[in-house]
């Protein structure tokens, strides 16, 4: 065979080479984003949404409609199933590039109002002034609850939060108007009771709206739900009482439905003291008159922290101040304790937790760490388990670690917040140790100096820890880096030989004490599998760039005052023998697909 | 709440248009890779799997012309192949070793007969672009001036590549001859 047919038989076979795919490859991608299925799956979505829309305001402004609802319930509206659409974060899937990160942690928002719900923090006495009809309170001297705080609805209403040791009760009330009477969802199924309340009657529901698992975007009716709802109207106004129990030993809730409706029933005579106040009553310069000596405050306080409240203590001789990070936080973050007598031992500060109703000692870690200006040039840092109000009369503050030194004859306790990861309140170990040192009359550390608990940049973390940190390239928009976190600790400390870092992005109402975050975190030499993450169930096998994951995500309905929704969601894989953690807390359900595109874009 | 607003719209951004590109281009990428991996099937049809996944995924930093399309395609395949080679050493096996692996069911065996195996390990063996070249220009039956413009190359420098490597080959497959490797395939050649 000469040259010339070899070159033509090269040329024809490599033209004759013609692979072909199997049906395999279109299977595979059956599901994928563009195809007809998906894009159906999209609109039918879409199209329930409006479903529930149009029949809610059907039954809502029409007049058959009313009527066809008011001829099965009068407080109430049955969904149309057992699952409710949850609110979906609406974005739009693009590239951020360069990396959509900042250096710098921003303000925590200031909200103006009252807060949510979930953290009112007006008095009844605000939101009086603010609507013009009479706001009512319950009368729960008989209970063990207190007045947490009032803040305003969306539909012209107010709401009362109580809280105690039996769980949380909420009063909403507002002008009866048609489209509110009615709105309160409930499962087609749940059985609706009529209660007397008074000369009048309400209804009453057991169970509430909660989504479990990975069915994206939904929450389910629970029936076993520890919630309760009494719904009625009374002289023109709807008033709506649900009671979230806390767990009992006998699992029976504290208050039932004949309770709740003696307190329904005795609305009007709750008496103006049943509304606490929590304004200071001392500045720090009469408490330091009551203790005898020069009430020594930071010069510099950490972004954001505010003294909000002074009190003596003369059992201890002892001065508290507390600070709040923001001012919808229910408890100040920060306590400063000083006296210029003895302080309580450490075990006596201890706080008992209670297990089956067993008094059980929370386990505390104390280390010693040098300080400039205290005597004997050291510190205890104690973390868990200490309770400031032991000390200032019974007021409680929400910290768990505790710097404990002697400085000038007199005894210093600083209270802190551990990093809870989501951005605000807490201080760092280092912040700690140079806000004591000032007030030691310490000049201030570098700020050179690298903290491990607040970092602000990729590059500082990698610096610090002398690796690769991936993070993402495509973030949410009103999310920003806030810090980034090493070895943290709190719930998410890991195991001797593992390093965690964690990125904190975060943004949009924070400060009403809903977390809206998203957590980028990394796991060096971890001892977790892909298998024992899925231990956990409720997952959903997914892929990373090629890289097996797990997918789940928990949604729920707060209440439908205020639409109030919130979804944990999880993604996890291991790549390059590293375990990468995506976790969101946001008031809607991020698309599975964008939460994948982020963790897709990581470099 | 919403992700960082781009500029420019892609012509691929909605799932309709990307079906379109899904559809038309789906063969030369499987192809494309089959040529530069030499299988087996699964992982071939897994590779233009996620190009595809890949390229939806970015798809919005595409502002070309639909006609460009395919192209960005096969640099998605090819940075892919090189990623897969680089990730996982068991994969990065010889040619060899693939062919003894290989399923022998029909469905292979049509695509990757013996003068297809022999086309796969003679292209194994050359040079990262010239191997490319040949492929776009007779798997994916691609113009010179195309393939210039995806390896931002001259005409002419493609066209003595093309030569080249066909020389290249043609001398392989001679050698393989001779050497009885092609015994059976010549056999069927003169009862033909």
């Amino acid at each position: 065979m000469n040259d010339n047919s070899y070159e033509k038989r090269v040329e024809e076979a490599l033209e004759r080479f013609l692979p072909e795919f199997s049906e395999r490859l279109d299977r595979r991608l059956a599901n994928a984003p563009w195809t007809v299925r998906a894009a159906a799956r999209r609109r039918l979505g879409a199209v329930a949404a409006c479903a529930v829309l149009a029949l809610a305001l059907f039954a809502a402004l029409t007049p058959q409609g009313r009527a066809a609802a008011q001829s099965v319930l009068r407080f109430f509206t049955r969904a149309d199933s057992e699952a409710i659409t949850l609110p979906s974060a609406e974005a739009e899937l693009v590239p951020a590039t360069p990396r959509v990160l900042v250096t710098q942690a921003a303000p925590a928002v200031q909200e103006e109002g009252c807060g949510t719900v979930l953290t009112p923090h007006c008095s009844r006495s605000q939101v009086q002034a603010l609507v013009d009809f009479p706001v009512l309170g319950l009368d729960v001297s008989g209970n063990p609850m207190q007045f947490k705080g009032a803040t305003l609805t969306e539909q012209d209403g107010v709401v009362l939060v109580f809280e105690g040791k039996d769980g949380i009760l909420t009063l909403a009330q507002a002008p009866a108007k048609q489209v509110e009477v009615q709105k309160w969802r409930i499962s087609p199924s749940t059985t609706v009771e009529t209660v007397t309340i008074g000369d009048g009657s309400g209804e009453y529901v057991r169970g509430g709206w909660f989504g479990m698992g990975v069915k994206e975007g939904t929450a389910s009716w629970a029936e076993e739900a520890a919630m309760q709802t009494l719904r009625w109207t009374d002289e023109g106004i709807q008033y709506t009482l649900w009671f979230t129990a806390a767990k009992t030993p006998s699992g029976i809730p504290a208050l039932g439905k004949s309770e709740l409706a003696v307190l329904a029933a005795n609305i009007k005579a709750a008496p103006e003291g049943t509304f606490a106040t929590t304004t200071a009553d001392l500045s720090p310069q009469q408490a330091g008159v009551l203790a005898g000596f020069s009430v020594v405050e930071p010069q510099t306080l950490p972004s954001g922290f505010k003294l909000s409240k002074t009190s003596f203590s003369s059992q201890y001789n002892a001065v508290c101040l507390f600070y709040h990070h923001h001012p919808h936080d229910g408890l100040p973050s920060l306590a400063l304790i000083q006296s210029s007598w003895a302080m309580p031992a450490v075990e006596e500060l201890q706080v008992k937790a209670e297990f089956n109703d067993t008094p059980v000692e929370i386990a505390s870690e104390v280390e010693s760490i040098p300080l400039e200006g205290a005597a004997g040039g050291a510190a205890a840092l104690v973390t868990t388990g200490l309770d400031p109000s032991k000390i200032c009369n019974g007021e409680q503050a929400q910290v768990n670690r505790a710097l404990l030194w002697q400085s000038g004859g007199r005894n210093y306790i600083l209270f802190a917040s551990l990093d809870l990861l989501d951005g605000r309140g807490y201080l760092s170990k280092l912040e700690m140790r140079r806000l004591a040192e000032s007030l030691n009359g310490i000049q201030a550390r570098s700020e050179a100096e690298i903290d491990p608990e607040r970092m602000t940049s990729i590059e500082m973390a990698e610096a610090f820890g002398g690796i690769d940190l991936k993070s993402p390239a495509l973030m949410l928009a009103d999310l920003h880096l806030d810090h980034i976190a090493y070895n943290n600790y709190g719930p998410y400390q890991g195991s001797e030989g593992e390093t965690l870092i964690a990125q904190l992005f975060t943004g949009g109402p924070v400060g009403d004490g809903r977390a809206y975050k998203i957590l980028v975190m990394q796991t060096i030499h971890p001892e977790n599998t892909l298998e024992n993450l899925a231990l956990a169930g409720a997952y959903e096998a997914t892929a990373v760039n090629g890289w097996p994951a797990i997918y789940q995500q928990s949604c729920w309905a707060e209440a439908e005052i205020g639409d109030q929704a919130g979804c944990r969601q999880h993604l996890a894989w291991f790549e390059d023998a590293k375990l990468f953690e995506i976790e969101t807390f946001l008031p809607a359900n991020l698309p599975e697909e964008m939460l994948l595109e982020i963790a897709e874009s990581m470099q | 709440m919403k992700l960082l607003q781009r500029s420019r719209r892609s012509p691929i951004a909605s799932p309709e248009e990307f079906r379109a590109l899904y559809e038309h281009n789906r063969t030369s990428v499987f192809r494309y890779i089959f040529s530069l991996t030499g299988g087996p099937q699964e992982e071939v049809e897994d590779l233009t799997a996620d190009t595809f996944l890949r390229a939806w995924k970015a798809r919005h930093t595409f502002d070309g012309a639909n006609g460009a399309a395919t192209g960005w395609l096969i640099q998605i395949a090819k940075r892919l192949v090189i990623d897969q080679y680089r990730r996982d050493t068991v994969q990065n096996k010889q040619l060899d070793a693939h062919f003894q692996e290989m399923d022998p069911s029909p469905e292979q065996a049509a695509i990757a007969g013996e003068e297809g195996r022999l086309l796969l390990s003679l292209l194994a063996e050359l040079p990262d672009e010239a191997r490319e070249i040949i492929v776009l220009r007779y798997i994916l039956g691609w113009r010179v001036a195309d393939i210039a413009v995806h390896l931002g190359a001259t005409d002419n420098s493609v066209s003595v590549s093309i030569h080249r490597t066909l020389t290249r080959l043609q001398d392989k497959w001679q050698a393989a001859e001779n050497a009885g490797i092609r015994a059976a395939f010549v056999q069927e050649e003169k009862f033909s």
